[in-house]
């Protein structure tokens, strides 16, 4: 069944994108006096409803969801000034349909070691008339151990490790996404992901762990500014699982509510002289994703547990004259967990953001 | 950058960043000794174990101005401190042994007893000197109470009434027969993480009328260059045993652990007593309030351990208001009622009561900001209905 949809979205053409506007200036002003809306309400809302009420999550969404589009029309507005005309691109960058990344896990102090990650991701389309559907899948997998010591200086210590952690797991979604208006596409997105972690303590026990975090439907949209930039952002509620092994004794709780979850990402395609006869395009991108599952967030001064990670990533495509496109990304996560990733993919001829 | 790549050779925390949790538990351990100029050591010890040999991050141990020794102990219960005579052997040293319970029975060589703080004058003649406290035979024969409350931040005025109350709760538990054993006070004293702020929250802690066992939240641990509450409180991560209760407290003013303490979280919550309850200013449950910890995956670890051990409650703060979940895996009381500004038209102020004997009940006692029209609240957790 993934082969045929895999072969299914190759050979499919993707949805035909709007006549875009060139120069998008009411629309970029739209999108910034709406992200600095957003980021004001969420300050009021905060500091009068959230820290005391405890019913901030919305808060924080708005917080980071109007951050992203603020930054998204002043970086929109400067790229104007080297690329004034923002018509459709041709080859345009986007999500590979299989990719495969590496992310750093940064360097460890002296005795500990830290560990990489290595993911695939498998994201085929299908287009059905004004809907399309891509299930997604990323697995994830923890390149060897990641070892924390104990650092107290006692007599006679020598630095044990404290903690040998390792982890794998995997995402999976499905996002269907329908025109609703011209340059406005309806996204519902179910996900589910889980991680499988095992702890060796100290003292030489074991603990296992499976964390699931389901959302059942996160809905939103993506606003295409113009034929080469776009506002998405898609949010919904959050439940996790928790199952737990190891010598201490094994259980597992029923899922309990979690924070509300947002996803929203601002992107702008970046057009390069052809290459060896092939096209050559990259996006750059801001995204916000209002979660701290995988431990990661951004925390500044006291304001700690608050904000899941800001990501930045850029992707160059090669299209070549034949056959399938090729793309090579970096990113960078901020804050807490965050760092640095490569990735590279290939996606059909002609597919579209 | 050569520095970044040349990491892997650095030992953690040089240089140190003390809004990081693993320095922070570094220093909490140093903290725990201090050496006089005469050479005379002062090691608080776990009063569960033997030997004077190491220390145990057990409380703060500082040097006076005039020469002698502050030790202030960081948890409930019991203690243990461990004097070791320098070089010269000879001739006295004095300890003010502070945040000791008041019918914890005389200390050895007590010379005073000033409210909380024991004075003890200490022979350097008789080799290592082992000074040992707990709550008095009987204490807990009938019950006995906790009390909780976090988050006093910007308001310390009101958290001295705070304060104030706990007299009154202890006079109103002694006459129920369930005395106060003491006070966990769950993070945010400070607002902006300043000294002046830390040992203000402290002066008001002398006046009460029990111990309190402290833990730090995001407002008091981002000072990059000193361990600032640790200086003044002790570790921030710490467990003791009061009466059949185990107190399991850790900071997650980082929003998430050191992983070291992850990795001792079975010799930190491992225990035979009727209770385990552990102490955390970022609620482990966020629910839907955006107040989770930014290492979620450590606050879902630290669940399950807490469940696979039938932890009977988690205690926290970080939310400026009183809440109760029963629905994650371990029940959670929120309690972040210390004076921290609710932006409320009238606001909820007060400390949770923990009363355990055969099973523990628990209450919320108003200590309502003057003038308030409506003193006594509704909320879960409830209301107590009887009120010292």
């Amino acid at each position: 069944m993934p082969t045929a949809l895999l072969l299914l979205s190759l050979s499919a053409g993707a949805v035909e994108p709007p006549k875009d506007p060139e120069r998008p200036g009411l629309q970029r002003v739209v999108l910034g006096v709406a992200g600095t809306g957003a980021m004001a309400a969420a300050t009021v809302w905060f500091f009068y409803a959230g820290d005391s009420l405890g019913a901030g999550d919305p808060a924080s969404l708005l917080a980071g969801a109007g951050f992203i589009a603020t930054a998204g029309a002043m970086l929109g507005a400067s790229h104007t000034v080297v690329a004034p005309d923002e018509a459709d691109l041709d080859g345009e960058a986007s999500t590979p349909v299989v990719r495969m990344g590496l992310g750093y896990g940064g360097a460890p102090w002296a005795r500990e070691k830290t560990a990489h990650g290595l993911w695939v991701d498998v994201r085929p389309r299908v287009n059905l008339g004004r809907l399309r559907l891509t299930p997604g899948l990323t697995v994830r997998q923890q390149l060897g151990a990641r070892v924390d010591v104990d650092w107290r200086d006692q007599p006679g210590t020598t630095y044990d490790p404290a903690l040998t952690e390792t982890n794998r797991g995997f995402d999976a979604d499905v996002e269907a996404r329908v025109r609703v208006i011209e340059h406005v596409d309806g996204i519902a997105t179910p996900m589910l992901s889980m991680r499988f972690e095992r702890f060796a303590y100290a003292d030489g026990s074991v603990r296992t762990l499976r964390r699931s975090m389901i959302v059942p439907l996160a809905v939103g949209f993506r606003w295409r500014i113009s034929g080469r930039q776009y506002f998405e952002s898609i949010a919904g509620p959050r439940w996790d699982q928790l199952a737990w092994g190891g010598d201490q004794g094994s259980g597992a709780a029923p899922a309990f509510y979690s924070p509300l979850f947002l996803s929203a990402r601002y992107r702008i395609q970046v057009a390069h002289p052809d290459l060896r006869g092939g096209l050559l395009r990259s996006r750059f991108g801001i995204a916000y994703t209002h979660s701290n599952f995988d431990g990661e967030g951004v925390n500044v001064g006291a304001v700690i547990g608050f904000m899941g990670p800001f990501r930045f990533d850029w992707d160059t495509r090669w299209t070549p004259p034949r056959g399938p496109a090729l793309q090579v990304g970096v990113d960078y996560s901020f804050g807490v967990g965050g760092g640095f990733g490569l990735e590279v993919g290939v996606a059909p001829r002609g597919s579209r953001p | 950058m050569i520095l970044f790549l040349l990491s892997c050779l650095r030992p953690e925390c040089t240089p140190a960043s003390y809004s990081e949790p693993e320095c922070r538990v570094i220093a909490e351990n140093d903290l725990a000794r201090v050496r006089t100029s005469d050479g005379v050591e002062v090691r608080f010890q776990d009063p569960t174990r033997s030997g004077t040999d190491g220390w145990a991050a057990k409380g703060v141990a500082r040097v006076t101005a005039e020469g002698s020794v502050e030790a202030r102990v960081a948890g409930l219960g019991a203690f243990r401190i461990s004097v070791h005579p320098g070089p010269t052997g000879a001739g006295t040293l004095r300890v003010a042994v502070q945040n000791v319970h008041p019918r914890t029975p005389a200390l050895a060589f007590e010379i005073e007893r000033q409210g909380l703080t024991r004075l003890i004058e200490v022979p350097l003649d008789a080799g290592v000197v082992e000074i040992t406290g707990d709550l008095p035979p009987g204490f807990c024969d009938g019950g006995y109470t906790v009390a909780a409350v976090g988050d006093i931040q910007t308001n310390p005025v009101h958290f001295q009434r705070i304060v104030d109350a706990l007299h009154d709760e202890a006079a109103f538990a002694d006459a129920a027969g369930k005395p106060l054993a003491g006070l966990v006070l769950l993070g945010d004293l400070a607002e902006h993480s300043t000294r002046e702020e830390l040992e203000n929250v402290d002066r008001i802690l002398r006046n009460a009328p029990v111990p309190t066992a402290a833990i730090p939240g995001n407002h008091d641990i981002y000072d990059v260059t000193d361990a600032l509450f640790n200086e003044t409180y002790g570790p921030g991560n710490h467990v003791f045993d009061v009466c059949s209760a185990h107190f399991v407290l850790l900071d997650t003013g980082s929003g998430g652990l050191a992983p070291s303490i992850v990795g001792r979280l079975p010799e930190l919550l491992d225990s035979d007593a009727d209770f385990l309850i552990s102490g955390t200013h970022h609620p482990p449950f966020a629910a839907q309030s955006t107040i989770g910890w930014t290492r979620e995956d450590q606050a879902q670890l630290l669940m399950a351990e807490l469940a696979a051990r039938n932890a009977d409650v988690m205690l926290a703060g970080h939310a400026h208001r009183r809440f109760h979940h029963e629905s994650p895996p371990v029940p959670q009381l929120v309690v972040g009622t210390g004076g921290a500004i609710q932006y409320a038209v009238d606001p909820d102020f007060g400390y949770l009561r923990m009363q355990l004997d055969q099973e523990l009940q628990y209450c919320f006692v108003p200590v309502a900001a003057p003038g308030s029209l409506n003193p006594v609240k509704e909320g879960d957790p409830e209301t107590c209905a009887e009120l010292p």
